[in-house]
């Protein structure tokens, strides 16, 4: 990815589904064009909506153990005859309850830092790729720098000395993931600068932070929703990795990542479910994310040079 | 040549400046080494105080910034507090380990990133392409510790083929596959899917039109054209399949006990061994920033266009 350069050009299908006109129609058309990733993006959707209002749900207690009710499998009745959807882990926990509470720490970790990064990023790669120079240099050596460094050891090193918990976790996968945007963001200001329509509106007296945000930014943020929903994906991998280790949210709390370290002292003992649900869902979101952030490359007609 | 191997060296060597420093400000000002000892059930506070004049962490910072580096120049960076020896030997007995899983892994993911990526890129559209950029999008959306766990339960567990776990030095072939197919997945994906990108521009390029026009065989087009120039592309490549392994070497590790520097250091954490710690993440860095230039280095000698810019 050294040459990592974006460009925005109006692709075929695009250009040809701009020419089409009503709204309605054009989504479903889109939609049955690429039924795949139209799937992915209900998945991703779904996800978020389970983690934002999970709660609702009429589940068991995620923290309770039920100590009678220890690893049973998917579907079975507990002793008070809860159905448990997806089996109980080592504790007698419901395991589609501690999904649903570990959706909130894991999806909601995964999109603030998604977040921060975004905005962050792209603010350092506006500027960086506008002001040129001194700035951009130190930007981007140290965004390179970071880039050329492997983070996870170094990591575990920082939340060991913090301790070990969720806003640490964010704050450090935030420290993480602002390159990305920033490379690009940078990318595309550096072409823009050069078009007249900036030229005029600074030479009509608009201020930098003006023209940054109001004729700039807007052109970059179909660029930026594609790398944003790419990035969440990359973050959740890290965070569950990271929980995994027991450097995230501490028990009883659930979270993907830590879910699948409990669930791996009974593998040997033949309790597959334990391990399986919750890796199963962040590789299923992260496909989703993946998936969807090149559907919005194609619709918006965001062509990606790596 | 010689402008531009300077400037990569200046530029590594800021890089391991930056970590020295991070990791010096971590340990020793954000937390510092005695308070991380601090239990209750073993040490009260005067002892600790007492322990924390003796080893020198009462001095001034620069003294101490000082010593760490003079430290870590001669490759002293004290003694390990659970093994009592020193920090750096722990880790270098954990080296060849790592080495070894990681080359396994860099050689899975170049042999099976290269032709799937060129088969991906000539059927342009085709089902093989739809299959390959969906398989290579799931492989690079799995948690590479899942994964792991993962094939212990189906080979190890279920089916009796294959060792949970452990290292069977240079010869335990059985005890390498699991992890090294479980480090692999995910950058395998992430190769094919870039490769497949870079493949498909050279395919729309006038020399591939060219080729074509002169009559030449499609199969030669793609193999003494197309892949000439895609294989620079997999050098630039080389440096993140690197750091990317680098990282899920640690997870792996974890899961399957590989005696490596990614386990060494979790577990340095776990028994709060600041040397080893320290040896650990400087070693990482260094190994990966000389490998980094010398993967630039080799970059720049086959493309005239960096080495001269």
């Amino acid at each position: 990815m050294s040459a990592e350069t974006a460009v925005l050009a109006p692709s075929p299908s695009h250009a040809a589904v701009a020419a089409r006109s009503g709204r309605g129609p054009r989504v479903w058309r889109e939609v049955r064009r690429r039924p795949l990733y139209a799937g992915a993006t209900t998945l991703l959707l779904s996800v978020l909506l389970i983690a934002a209002f999970g709660f609702l749900l009429p589940l068991p207690e995620a923290d309770v153990p039920s100590l009678r009710d220890r690893l049973l499998p998917p579907l079975e009745r507990g002793q008070d005859g809860t159905l448990h959807l997806m089996g109980t882990d080592h504790l007698g926990r419901d395991i589609t309850a501690r999904m649903v509470s570990g959706a909130r720490v894991t999806v909601g970790i995964a999109a603030t830092v998604a977040a921060i990064g975004a905005v962050v990023g792209s603010l350092m790669g506006l500027v960086a790729g506008y002001r040129g120079g001194v700035t951009d240099a130190i930007v981007m050596r140290v965004a390179d720098l970071q880039m050329a460094f492997p983070t996870l050891m170094l990591a575990i090193f920082v939340l060991y000395v913090m301790g070990a918990g969720m806003w640490q976790l964010i704050g450090l996968l935030a420290f993480l993931s602002w390159m990305s945007f920033a490379r690009y963001a940078r990318a595309q200001t550096l072409s823009l600068r050069a078009q007249p329509f900036v030229e005029a509106a600074s030479s009509l007296g608009a201020s930098e932070l003006r023209v940054l945000l109001r004729h700039v930014l807007p052109q970059l943020l179909p660029l930026l929703v594609m790398i944003t929903v790419l990035d969440f994906g990359t973050v959740m991998l890290a965070e569950a990795g990271l929980s995994f280790l027991g450097m995230g949210t501490q028990p009883p709390a659930a979270s993907w990542g830590s879910m699948v370290a409990d669930g791996r002292e009974f593998v040997a003992a033949g309790a597959w479910w334990l391990f399986i649900t919750p890796g199963l869902a962040v590789f299923l979101t992260v496909f989703a994310a993946n998936m969807t952030s090149r559907w919005v490359q194609e619709l918006m007609g965001v062509t990606r040079r790596d | 040549m010689g402008k531009y191997v300077t400037r990569r060296l200046i530029s590594g060597a800021g890089v391991m400046a930056v970590l020295l420093v991070l990791v010096f400000f971590t340990a020793y000002v954000i937390g510092d080494p005695i308070s991380l000892q601090r239990n209750p059930d073993f040490f009260d506070e005067a002892t600790l105080e007492a322990m924390a004049e003796q080893l020198g962490y009462r001095r001034p910072m620069w003294e101490q910034f000082a010593d760490y580096l003079g430290g870590v120049v001669t490759g002293d960076f004290g003694i390990s507090v659970t093994q009592s020896r020193p920090a750096l030997d722990v880790v270098l007995d954990r080296l060849p380990a790592t080495l070894l899983l990681t080359s396994v892994a860099i050689v899975i993911v170049v042999s099976c990133s290269v032709p799937l990526a060129l088969i991906a890129a000539r059927a342009n559209g085709g089902w093989p392409d739809q299959v390959i950029t969906s398989v290579s999008t799931a492989l690079a959306s799995m948690p590479s510790f899942w994964v792991a766990i993962a094939l212990i339960f189906v080979f190890s567990v279920e089916l009796r083929w294959l060792p949970t776990g452990g290292y069977g030095g240079y010869g335990g072939w059985r005890e390498l596959i699991l992890p090294s197919v479980a480090l692999s997945a995910l950058p395998l994906g992430h190769a094919t899917l870039v490769l497949n990108s870079a493949m498909r521009s050279e395919f729309s390029q006038y020399y591939v039109t060219v080729a074509r026009a002169k009559g030449l065989r499609e199969s030669s087009v793609a193999y003494r054209h197309v892949l000439r120039n895609a294989a620079l592309v997999l050098a630039t490549q080389l440096g993140f399949l690197i750091i990317g392994l680098t990282n899920g070497a640690v997870l792996v590790e974890t899961v399957f006990a590989w005696p490596g520097l990614g386990l060494t250091g979790l577990q340095a954490v776990q028994q709060r061994d600041l040397p080893v710690i320290t040896a650990v993440v400087v070693l990482t860095g260094s190994l990966v920033t000389f490998v980094n230039i010398a993967v630039d280095l080799a970059y720049a000698q086959l493309d005239p266009r960096v080495r001269l810019s």
